[in-house]
């Protein structure tokens, strides 16, 4: 681990100053300490936020929820208001991890989390997100758990959250406090697609600060859950997932939100998927029909081509889960 | 300084009991993982070393620069104690290399294995991905905090009797882990008890004997 | 076996050193308080195969705290003398010698060492040095066309019968290759040293499974008398094989040591663990199988190849099942490794045994679905009256006796002998099992026993406890032999200063260590009865020997418990401090029987029919491995080996990018072994017996033989459940959707 200075900011405004300074914010650190003692991260200066106000779970005016950036994932996962509104978001924080690095990781630290890509976390190896214009290691290399979605020649990596499918598929926004104020960037505008620039992963400008992810408010009764598909049973990042919310009235799908994860470069918002749900009546052959457009513009890999057809079977048992059978 | 007894410690949903209700904030009541109580408590001995670019390269003079330290004040088990720690160190190694409690064991060092568990302010967590810097004014209980004196902790005791470990090497982790899980209320179910219990990997293979454990201590069987 | 009263032994007792390990005393390697210890850390290199062509070593040297740097460069003085005690080592092939030369033979290679005050000063600094190579293409993937089976060593060889013709003849014929991945042992505890120099002595603490060979390595190593190394292990954080050899990173603690002359301690990265010591080897095995149309197999054609090192030519047991599992009159087998820019392979649960079980495993239960009979009756038919290789009588073989044990217990007549018949929802339910051997290694041992005045016991021997409960199990042994309660003995291990031992791996401790133990502490007895007797002093004195037992630290008369006298009495009165004897064992070399632990494994599992995720449900293992000393901690052996197959079935593979020779997943987020939630209740059943052929104390050894079954009934269940026949592990989804 490379050395750095260590301050800790008692006050938003503090905060901000540092962050403008060339300060890295540190909130639970479970992904950051990590990458710096692989040295892919090199940060001079350590800024820790977790003293900052930004631990508040509250319902909006418009009835919808606002989780403060500095809300630990066990927090916002136990969370009363969470579990009834969107179980969706807290079966995927349950589903993410392991209870003790759900105790220590924020939601806004979640959503900046970096890609579990082998060779992004191996300085010895080529990689364009961690040093630009190196080549891309996984595109020809072991990628059996890297993305067929919103990928490029210059990177393949998958996001690895969990939540921010959820957050994704739920059509969340991300609030910021930057030196010039404050501002709201919907979800799908703040993870980045890596394009020709895989090392910028987020829209965030220099200093800004995330302050809370916003769930807006969605028509009611919304059915909501989770589906993590992995090898192992616990404690492992997704090979696919799907996040999906229903809104059912009088046997027609009203609202449809849906987002995959464990397969894109960014979570991945299924419109395709949705459209074919909205306005007509669960079952099981609509299921099936729509989530034959979840892989829609897929480019496998060598090693994960599996990804293609077990992302359209995840969203269909998703979609079945919540939609109800038959 | 004492500390509360884990087991006796408010679970963390009960800080949220009333948190719910339209318009109203459901700020934890209770303080978790980072202290946020003195101001600048920390002492930042480098300096904040200036420069745009926070992903920076080395500085040239780096080298011979001694790497920046803070001063820490933190109780360990009970004991509070202040001890001037190198920025990088982390809370694992804080208590392995400079406070002689090896219990807390390193065994990734990433957070994937759960070996090096401990509570801070009564949460579980993984002490290797806890910079020992931000601990200021934190109160950490580790396996050698655990036991009152002869009398083990129940969980310990628990894990004697089942035989819920054979090379003992993430046993420290488990039990607290264990302790953290029957405090958070994670052992309705055998289930829920391994779900929860998963953050902790015995590679001799112990789960159903871990699991056995967790609920005997948990329901008091 | 003892006349003794057998108290301890067989009684579920807990773990005597329960309370060091849930209390975080229990001291391992990298915890010893050493004075003045400094940190070492090793730089390994980035490349697979080529040379060394410059070590800028600048910047670490320039970090405050760091104490030095050694790397070929320096050339440091290493003796490297042959050690013929090193049996453990590949026969063919050199070990590696550290920093001794420009060339690099793998990826993760050390080919420098940093030495700093502070663990974060030693680790930063080996961050900052840079190594520069002249790399070639390197050669990893055993499969890969074009990888010359350039084997120094011609294959090996075993033939009986007339293989190819009973093959010919055969009225079913079968034939599969079956692959098996490279895994890694991934112990929790990653391997460490501790080494300090005192003048020419050199003490190392040290993560081992063989105290005395770590000893004599060290010795051969830096060209010193073995009685000036000292290894010292008393507790060992799981090792299953790769602490059974003496790696280089131990070396290079010890030179580091040397150069800085201040105690030096290293602790590998996980990463490390993944170049550093070992794993078990990919395997692609294939095999051809002749059958009657009633499941007699007649003929079985096993062709075998395995990955090794350039280095060293590591072979391993794998053909042994397949001469002796059934009673085969026809068997062919070539076994071969493939020399790859690698580390060199090591022991690892089951060695070989459990690699060849999988593929015999699965053909058979190939099989019995071709003749469509059931796999349990199958084996009944193949079972051999004998020994097929050396017609050696079995000292015990109680195999048929666990098939049908275990038939009872799992409930295995509910199993639909048609695939993808059972279902519960979205899961397809499947049943499946696989028969195990092994063989019962003995070694000899020896050990040291002494009795103090006040009535307790000391034991001693260099073995090591890498969890299956040695500390326990011997301390059971030598109360009952020694008469004395559990609370009055205390067994010390883990020292190469103790008696020596054999290699804790194997499972040969207990029938070596714990023979030598009795061995000793039934002379101790011997002695104490015999100074009672010859004493007129004594209230025993005149009674005949025999009829004497000790219970309680108390000799009395077997028939008359009211005539006798404590130890401490008896050592009171003719003022002795202590008594003291050393036991041991020499295996029986006549070799009479063929002796072996036999398992059979059952697997339930539930498969999604949609998404391929195969999920455990139930599972029994049924053992015959002779006398259980220690049944509370056997249990949790069997349990535990299981687990480990269900890592080996479903989860476990060591990945790598054969463009370079990088694992790409050497951690323990992307190598996976098995969670807390993988694993559903599992059982173990032990047959009540003893095997005293093979030992004197009876037992057949354990930790190896509940491992050997597993992958192979959990593959079998995946085809009862599905209909796909999956013959390479891990079964993961891309298999089965």
């Amino acid at each position: 681990m490379h050395p750095f200075s260590y301050t800790r900011a008692t006050d938003t405004r503090q905060a901000l100053h540092a962050g403008r300074d060339g300060g890295r914010y540190i909130a639970g650190g479970t992904t950051l300490v990590d990458l710096m003692r692989e040295t892919v991260e090199r940060p001079r200066t350590l800024v820790d936020i977790s003293a900052l106000p930004l631990r508040e779970i509250m319902v909006t005016r418009r009835g919808g929820l606002r989780i403060g950036a500095l809300v630990r994932m066990s927090e916002a996962a136990a969370h009363r208001g969470v579990r009834a509104l969107y179980p969706v978001i807290s079966q995927a924080l349950e589903l993410s991890a392991s209870a003790q690095l759900r105790n220590m990781a924020t939601i806004g630290g979640n959503i900046m989390q970096r890609t579990r890509c082998t060779y992004f976390r191996d300085v010895t190896a080529a990689c364009n997100k961690r040093e630009p214009g190196s080549g891309c290691a996984a595109l020809h290399g072991v990628n059996r758990t890297h993305a067929i979605l919103g990928t490029s020649d210059d990177c393949v990596a998958t996001h690895p959250s969990d939540v921010a499918v959820a957050f994704a598929a739920l059509e969340a926004s991300v609030h910021l406090m930057g030196a010039d104020g404050e501002r709201t960037v919907p979800f799908a505008d703040f993870l980045l697609k890596p394009g020709s620039t895989p090392n910028r992963e987020q829209a965030l400008r220099p200093g800004e600060l995330i302050t809370a992810v916003e769930l807006p408010a969605l028509p009611r009764p919304l059915r909501s859950g989770y589906l993590k598909v992995r090898d192992r049973q616990s404690y492992e990042f997704a090979l696919t997932s799907a996040a999906v919310a229903l809104h059912i009235r009088h046997g027609v799908i009203r609202e449809a939100k849906v987002a995959a994860g464990g397969v894109g470069t960014v979570p991945w918002k299924l419109t395709a998927v949705e459209r074919q749900l909205i306005g007509r009546r669960p079952s099981d052959a609509l299921w099936t029909k729509a989530a034959e457009h979840a892989a829609d513009g897929a480019r496998p890999l060598q090693h994960n081509r599996f990804k293609v057809e077990l992302l359209k079977r995840t969203v269909e048992r998703q979609l079945r889960i919540v939609g109800g059978g038959k | 300084m004492s500390i509360e007894p884990p087991e006796s410690t408010v679970s963390p949903s009960e800080g949220y009991s009333e948190g719910y209700s339209e318009g109203s904030s459901s700020a934890p009541s209770r303080r978790t993982f980072i202290a946020t109580t003195a101001v600048g408590s920390a002492v930042v001995a480098g300096g904040l070393i200036g420069g745009p670019s926070v992903f920076g390269v080395e500085p040239a003079d780096a080298a011979t620069q001694a790497p920046p330290t803070s001063s820490v004040s933190v109780t360990v088990n009970g004991e509070r104690r202040t001890v001037t720690v190198d920025n990088r160190t982390s809370l694992l190694d804080l208590l392995r290399e400079r406070m002689g409690l090896t219990g807390s064991k390193k065994g990734c060092n990433a957070g994937a294995c759960g070996a090096c568990t401990v509570l801070v302010d009564g949460q579980r967590v993984n002490s290797c991905l806890t910079l020992a810097v931000r601990l200021d004014g934190a109160e950490v209980t580790t396996i050698e905090g655990l036991a009152k004196g002869e009398r083990l902790h129940p969980l310990q005791q628990a894990f004697i009797d089942q035989d819920a470990f054979q090379c003992g090497f993430c046993t420290s982790g488990q039990i607290m882990s264990g302790v953290g899980c029957i405090k958070e209320g994670h052992t309705g179910s055998p289930e829920e008890i391994r779900e929860f219990m998963s953050g902790n990997i015995c590679r001799c293979g112990c789960y159903v004997k871990i699991v056995r454990a967790v609920e005997q201590t948990a329901h008091g069987k | 076996m003892s006349p003794q009263p057998q108290a301890a032994v067989g009684a579920p007792l807990s773990r005597v050193d329960g309370r060091l390990k849930v209390t975080g005393q229990a001291k391992y390697t990298a915890d010893h308080d050493i004075d003045g210890v400094v940190h070492a850390v090793i730089v390994d290199s980035s490349v697979a195969r080529g040379r060394i062509t410059g070590i800028d070593t600048r910047a670490a040297d320039a970090q405050p705290g760091v104490l030095g740097l050694i790397s070929h460069l320096d050339k440091p003085a290493l003796a490297y003398r042959d050690n013929p005690g090193a049996w453990l080592d590949p026969r063919s092939g050199e070990r590696l010698h550290v920093f001794q030369d420009d060339k690099v033979r793998f990826l993760g290679q050390p080919v420098a060492v940093v030495v700093a005050r502070t663990l974060e000063a030693a680790q930063h600094a080996a961050d900052l040095v840079k190594v520069s190579y002249d790399a070639e293409k390197p050669s990893t993937d055993m499969s890969a066309s074009g990888v010359p089976e350039n084997d120094p060593l011609p294959p090996q060889n075993y033939v009986r019968g007339n293989p190819e013709d009973a093959l010919a003849s055969a009225v079913v014929k079968l034939e599969g290759t079956y692959r098996l991945t490279r895994n890694h042992h991934n112990a929790l505890e990653p391997h460490a040293t501790i080494a300090r120099w005192d003048g020419e002595k050199l003490t190392v603490w040290d993560k081992t499974q063989w105290t005395v060979g770590a000893r004599d390595e060290l010795a051969a190593v830096f060209g010193m008398s073995a009685e000036n190394v000292r290894v010292i292990s008393p507790f060992v954080g799981g090792a299953f094989g790769n602490g059974l050899r003496t790696w280089p990173h131990t070396t290079i603690a010890a030179l580091a040591a040397r150069q800085i002359r201040r105690p030096v301690k290293l602790v590998l990265t996980r990463e490390q663990l993944y170049y550093g010591v070992g794993y078990r080897p990919a395997y692609e095995y294939g095999l051809r199988l002749g059958s009657t149309r009633g499941g007699r197999v007649t003929a079985a054609l096993h062709r075998i190849r395995a990955e090794t090192s350039s280095y060293e030519h590591y072979v391993e047991g794998v053909m042994n099942p397949g001469q002796m599992l059934y009673a085969t009159p026809h068997v062919r087998q070539a076994y071969r490794t493939v020399p790859l820019d690698v580390n060199t392979p090591t022991f690892m649960r089951g060695p070989g045994w459990s690699s060849a079980a999988f593929a015999i495993e699965s053909a058979m239960d190939e099989l019995a679905h071709e003749t469509g009979i059931d796999p349990i009756e199958l084996r009944l038919r193949n079972e051999p009256q004998e020994d097929p290789v050396n017609g050696l009588p079995w000292s015990t073989r109680r195999l048929t006796e666990c098939l049908r044990t275990g038939a009872r217990a799992f409930g295995w007549h509910r199993r639909n002998p048609k695939p993808r018949s059972r279902r519960d929802g979205d899961w397809l339910i499947g049943m499946g099992m696989a028969s195990g051997i092994y063989d019962t290694l003995r070694m000899q041992s020896e050990a040291r026993v002494r009795l103090d005045a006040d009535g307790t016991a000391l034991v001693q021997a260099s073995t090591s406890d890498m969890g299956p409960g040695t500390y326990t199990s011997v301390t059971q042994l030598a109360a009952d032999a020694l008469g004395l309660t559990m609370r009055t003995v205390r067994f010390e291990l883990g020292d190469s200063t103790f008696p020596p031992s054999p290699p804790h791996g194997g499972s040969q401790t207990m029938a070596g260590v714990g023979s030598a133990v009795q061995d000793g502490c039934d002379k101790l007895r011997q002695e104490a009865i015999k100074l009672a007797v010859e004493d007129e002093r004594s209230p025993l004195h005149g009674v005949d020997a025999d009829d004497i037992v000790v219970r309680g630290g108390r000799l009395h008369v077997k028939s008359n418990p009211a005539r006798g006298e404590t130890y401490r009495q008896l050592l009171a009165r003719n003022s002795r401090t202590h008594l003291e004897t050393r036991g041991t064992f020499t295996p029986s070399g006549d070799d009479r029987y063929s002796m072996n632990a036999y398992s059979v494994t059952f697997a339930e599992v539930a498969v999604d029919r949609r998404l391929g995720l195969v999920r455990m449900r139930r599972m029994l293992g049924v053992y015959d491995v002779g006398r259980i000393i220690s049944p509370k901690l056997a249990d949790s052996q069997a349990l535990g080996a299981m687990v480990g197959g269900v890592g080996q079935a479903l989860l476990e593979h060591t990945a790598t990018d054969h463009r370079d020779g990088r694992i790409v997943n050497a951690n323990l987020a992307d190598y996976l072994v098995p969670v807390n939630a993988d694993i559903p209740d599992i059982k173990a059943i032990y047959l009540d017996g003893e095997d005293l052929h093979a030992d004197p104390i009876g037992v057949k050894g354990l930790g190896e033989i509940v491992k050997v079954g597993v992958a192979p009934a959990i593959a079998n269940a995946v085809f009862n459940a599905t209909g796909r026949r999956v013959r390479d592990l891990p079964i993961t989804a891309e298999a089965l959707l």
